[in-house]
């Protein structure tokens, strides 16, 4: 089997006329976490429909686990586990019912590790699905995606409705998954916190491209952001590749600059700064930087060939 | 594939229940028809039968609507099963929906002869032909309803009734025999393969 | 199964479901115009009337005051007292009708209850005693005779009894040893003890006997005859088809009531004795008409063991053909025909209103009338008893000796405009079909018809002798010409709209052949399964692209420029 659980490649998909992907190409390794992350319509629920099979790619090609995913078999289908936005479980069932469900349909079912993870959560099993609150709907959700034992578990804004102690108890179950048979996760989420704690490789969508895909670590170290006091005028362009974005105000210029290396700190250093110091970024601030609109006008000298 | 066909029982148990009253209520007529041989009987049962014709056209179009716009399929599909697996398991619970509505009455048809002496050995031996075509009527209604619930449309039912409204006729015109069973069973692979291609190839 | 195979299925899956919807839908279309110009057509346009009947020689009158042959005024003679004889026939305006919408359903019902017709597998009854009763019993290839005798005294006590008959005699049981028939025709409607059948296997006659329990063999019909019985005894077709009445020569007595004339026939006339009445069949059951599929009628005596010829079904007329007084329809080419043969039964005398024994049967001619396959005209024809045409009538619509069959359709012109613009929708393959296979279906056959219509004008046309070579296909042509005229259209529009959503060129090509050969019903599953993707402006030259295909269609070239504006950074790894 390949090492990536997940590759796509060239992925494309418009929606009547509109294109929401424009040729990812994704790879996501074995054993981990993937932190897929994007701002509202970036993409990401659609990449992961396409991935499971829900929606078909208008272009490009997409396979999980070695087979494609438009048409997985149910030896494929069986070894993934998905939480879904929305929690979407049948409304009109109760939650026995679709326990009972997904038991029947499951490849594999660890039935002690579900009646634990329902005691930690206190879910009625008598009560509806729609009368459940979405906190009980993402917990149940979580607990039946767990139960199946997957291989490869795809968790879409798991958290959205927890608690911050709920949120907290599925993040350490998230981890204690990963650290079983080498699993992997696949996580989108709009809480950047819980991404940052458990994620190992990072992936950000914006205009339909994947424009960060690297190791989380690696991502803090090549975008740097800079505070830069001239004693004068700054200049009024840098002629310095990548730069995600820049504020001017006064003699201070704020820039955030991708892959940053040597030449380019040399190049900062030509117009002798009287200082330069660097704004350290969490995950949520580079994602900030990078989403946010407008930037892509603030391209440097060095366009063309991408710097990968 | 059992826990698919047992969930579109259970989620369409309405259709079932319906089912067996119906089948009680026919397999009634036929006992009657053998005691009273008017026309009375004959003219009920065809009309319940038309009846219980529109019924199962409408559970193949609730089937559908209901998979669509509650996205049972989009939850189904992201488990352990194949997309061709929901469809026969619906088609399944389909076909045993028009089986237990007609199944009994047949059985009744059968077995009558040998209970009370019929001076007529016609109607043993037209048991089968007459109800081979209304079974297989009765199916093609079920698979208008199936192609035509496939909408996130609030009115699919209107035009899955006006499309089975059309095709009635044809047993009227065709009667019993080997083209009306050619027609149908044709009629049917059809539609099936048509709900089929939209159903497999569509997002959920 | 690959993505193009499973498309072309889904194509004609989906095709075939429209097809079979719209075919329907244009039936009942057809089928209310039809009903329309039947319902009113006027009622002189359904009836023959031939008087006198040219059967009964003199008809009681002096020589030279006897009527002269074609005289088609209803049964009045010179003298008042005096009723000359007279066939009548009258056609059943809704025979089309009905053969369209009775024969499924209703008929196979009716066939449990309605007596004495064959119904399919052989089976028969006998009246509306549903306690006895004949029919066929395949397995065994033998006339089963099935009887319930209610005691007087007990009538819940019944005895059932059943026999038997093959070629070699009769059982009780399903016997091996007694033989085998294949297909019997039966003459039935008669008497259930004494049945008299052909064979078509054995080429044979049989009289089978279930009182005495004895099969007789009667004629054999040689290996090479080319004569095929295909029904006996009391031969008519078509619901309700047509009625035939022959009236005898009546007096009138001193109170004004209408009696049956006595019957002197001059070859063995006795004084003071003469033949007592006329029947339509011979109770001795010496003689009995039998129908051959080429459309000729024999008369079978059964004491003489002779299959003479006695007459044929004649062809009523149509409305682009007019068929000679000698040309002989097949039962298939007609919606209904009822055979009446008159024999005059001379009787030794009864007892107050007792008859007395038949001392002989003498045949006088036979009665033959005729529908049109489209249920618009009729003929009526009389034989002689040496199966000579003696009188021919058809069904006019006015002393100028105009057809019905024309005259139906000018009755309504806004029915029958209709009519003809729903047999234009149908797709033009099966409108080719009609033309060239009209003569290949059953005239009832051809009004249950969904996709290939014999009994359309494109059909009648197909049906027409020509002595001119194109005259037939021209007019054929001009026929269909609304029909060609949408297809072409349509075609072109499929043309167009295949090149727009980037169909490939062949694919293009079928569709459009499709959509010309299969019409509308080709067009609606076009539009049904075509591709639904959005389509997209191309960058490169400026027309409409799939998003699907990695070039487009139109200029080939390659999605060069993204439609997003995605950053120039990227941090991979």
């Amino acid at each position: 089997m390949s090492e990536y659980v997940i590759q796509t490649e060239n992925l494309v998909k418009y929606f009547d006329g509109r294109c929401v992907l424009n040729g990812i190409d994704l790879k996501v390794p074995q054993g981990g976490i993937y932190g897929l992350l994007g701002r509202n319509g970036a993409g990401k629920t659609t990449i992961i429909r396409i991935l499971l099979g829900l929606e078909p790619a208008t272009r490009g090609k997409t396979m999980v686990l070695g087979e494609s995913s438009w048409q997985l078999p149910v030896s494929v289908l069986g070894q993934i586990g998905y939480v879904a936005e929305g929690h979407n479980l049948i409304p009109n069932y109760n939650v026995r019912r679709i326990v009972e469900l997904y038991r029947g349909l499951s490849a594999q079912w660890n039935e002690q590790f579900f009646r634990r993870l329902i005691e930690t959560f206190h879910l009625p099993m008598e009560r509806k699905v729609s009368q459940l609150s979405r906190g009980m709907k993402a917990q149940l959700n979580l607990s039946l995606a767990m139960a199946t034992e997957p291989k490869l578990l795809i968790l879409d804004d798991p958290t959205l409705g927890l608690d911050t102690v709920s949120r907290r108890q599925f993040l350490e179950l998230a981890i204690d998954v990963i650290s079983q048979n080498n699993r992997t996760i696949l996580f989108c989420s709009h809480i950047l916190s819980d991404v940052e704690r458990i994620a190992d490789r990072i992936g950000i969508l914006r205009a339909g491209k994947l424009v960060v895909d690297c190791e989380l670590e690696e991502l803090k170290s090549r975008v740097r952001k800079l505070r830069v006091i001239f004693d004068g005028e700054p200049p009024k362009e840098f002629p310095i590749a990548e730069i995600i974005a820049e504020k001017r105000q006064g003699r201070e210029v704020i820039i955030s600059v991708a892959n940053w290396n040597e030449n380019k700190q040399k190049i900062l250093d030509i117009f002798r700064p009287a200082s330069c110091t660097q704004i350290p970024m969490p995950l949520e601030e580079i994602f900030i930087e990078c989403t946010a609109s407008g930037a892509e006008e603030m391209a440097g000298y060095e366009k063309g060939e991408l710097i990968c | 594939m059992l826990t698919l066909i047992m969930r579109e029982i259970e989620d369409n148990r309405v259709f079932f229940i319906s089912a067996v009253i119906f089948a009680v209520i026919l397999s009634s007529l036929v006992v009657w028809q053998y005691f009273d041989e008017g026309d009375v009987v004959l003219s009920l049962g065809t009309v319940i039968s038309g009846v219980w014709f529109f019924v199962l056209c409408g559970m193949g179009v609730v089937q559908m609507y209901w998979d669509k716009t509650r996205k049972i399929s989009a939850l189904l599909a992201t488990l352990a099963v194949t997309r061709n697996q929901i469809f026969m398991a619906r088609i399944a619970a389909g076909i045993l929906a028009v089986l237990a509505s007609f199944l009994p009455v047949i059985i009744t048809m059968a077995v009558m002869p040998s209970v009370i002496e019929s001076t007529i050995p016609i109607r043993r031996e037209m048991t089968l032909e007459i109800w081979i075509p209304v079974f297989l009527f009765c199916f093609a209604s079920y698979c208008i309803g199936l192609q035509v619930g496939w909408t996130s449309n609030k009115s699919p039912t209107l035009g899955a009734l006006g499309l089975s409204l059309i095709l009635i006729p044809i047993i009227l015109i065709k009667g019993f025999g080997w083209d009306i069973y050619a027609i149908l069973i044709s009629f049917i692979a059809a539609c099936l393969i048509r709900a089929w291609f939209k159903f497999s190839r569509s997002a959920f | 199964m690959n993505k193009h195979n499973g498309k072309l299925i889904n194509v004609i899956a989906t095709g075939f479901v429209v097809l079979v919807l719209f075919s329907l839908v244009l039936f009942w279309g057809r089928l209310f115009c039809y009903g329309r110009l039947m319902a009113i057509m006027p009622w002189e346009y359904k009836m023959v009337t031939i008087s006198p009947s040219g059967l009964v020689p003199g008809e009681g009158l002096p020589r030279q005051q006897r009527p002269a042959r074609g005289d088609t005024e209803a049964g009045v003679s010179n003298e008042p007292n005096i009723r000359l004889s007279a066939v009548y026939a009258d056609m059943k305006g809704e025979s089309a009708i009905f053969e369209a919408i009775d024969i499924g359903i209703n008929r196979r019902l009716s066939e449990a209850r309605r007596l004495p017709f064959r119904a399919k597998g052989g089976i028969y009854y006998w009246y509306q005693d549903k306690s006895n009763y004949l029919y066929f019993h395949e397995r065994s290839g033998l006339l089963a005779c099935n009887r319930t005798r209610k005691t007087l005294a007990l009538k819940s006590v019944a005895e059932r009894s059943e026999f038997f008959a093959g070629p070699n005699g009769v059982s009780e049981t399903a016997s091996a040893s007694i033989g085998r028939f294949e297909g019997p025709i039966v003459s039935a409607g008669f008497s259930m003890d004494r049945v008299e059948l052909y064979d078509g296997r054995q080429r044979r006659f049989y009289l089978v006997d279930f009182a005495n329990g004895t099969v007789t063999k009667g004629l054999e019909l040689a290996a090479g005859d080319s004569r095929e019985p295909i029904a006996m005894g009391l031969i008519t077709k078509g619901i309700p088809g047509m009625g035939l009445v022959w009236v005898p020569p009546g007096v009138k007595d001193a109170n004004g009531d209408w009696e049956h004339q006595k019957l002197f026939l001059p070859d063995d006339a006795e004084p003071n004795e003469g033949r007592d009445y006329w029947v339509f069949f011979d109770r001795t059951r010496e003689h009995i008409p039998v129908l051959d599929k080429s459309g000729r009628i024999y008369n079978y005596d059964t004491k003489e063991q002779s299959l003479v010829q006695v007459g044929y079904l004649p062809m009523p007329q149509s409305l682009y053909a007019t068929h000679g007084h000698n040309e002989v329809a097949n039962p298939g080419d007609v919606l209904g025909y009822n055979i009446q043969p008159v024999y005059a039964v001379r009787r030794s005398p009864g007892e107050g209103k007792k008859a007395g024994r038949v001392i002989d049967v003498k045949y006088l001619g036979m009665c033959v009338g005729s529908v049109s396959r489209e249920g618009t005209a009729m003929t009526l024809t009389v034989f002689d008893p040496n199966g000579k045409l003696v009188y021919r009538g058809d069904t006019e619509a006015s002393k100028d000796g105009v057809s019905t069959a024309e005259a139906v359709y000018s009755n309504s012109p806004l029915a029958t405009t209709i009519l003809f613009l729903l047999e234009n929708l149908q797709p033009v393959v099966f409108e080719v079909a009609s033309y060239l296979c009209a003569d290949c279906f059953e005239a009832g056959a051809g009004h249950r018809a969904l996709f290939i219509l014999p009994n359309s004008f494109v059909g009648m046309i197909g049906r027409r002798a020509s002595e001119i070579l194109f005259r037939k296909p021209m007019q054929a042509l001009l026929l269909m010409g609304p029909s060609l005229i949408l297809s072409v259209w349509l075609g072109l529009k499929v043309k167009k709209d295949a090149k727009l959503v980037g169909l490939s060129n062949a694919a293009g090509k079928w569709w459009t052949a499709g959509t010309i050969a299969f019409g509308l019903p080709a067009y609606i599953t076009y539009r049904l399964t075509r591709h639904k993707e959005v389509l997209v402006t191309c960058q490169n030259c400026g027309m409409l692209r799939r998003p699907d295909m990695e070039k487009c269609h139109r200029c080939g070239s390659k999605w060069e420029m993204p439609e997003l504006t995605p950053p120039n950074w990227r941090i991979c790894n």
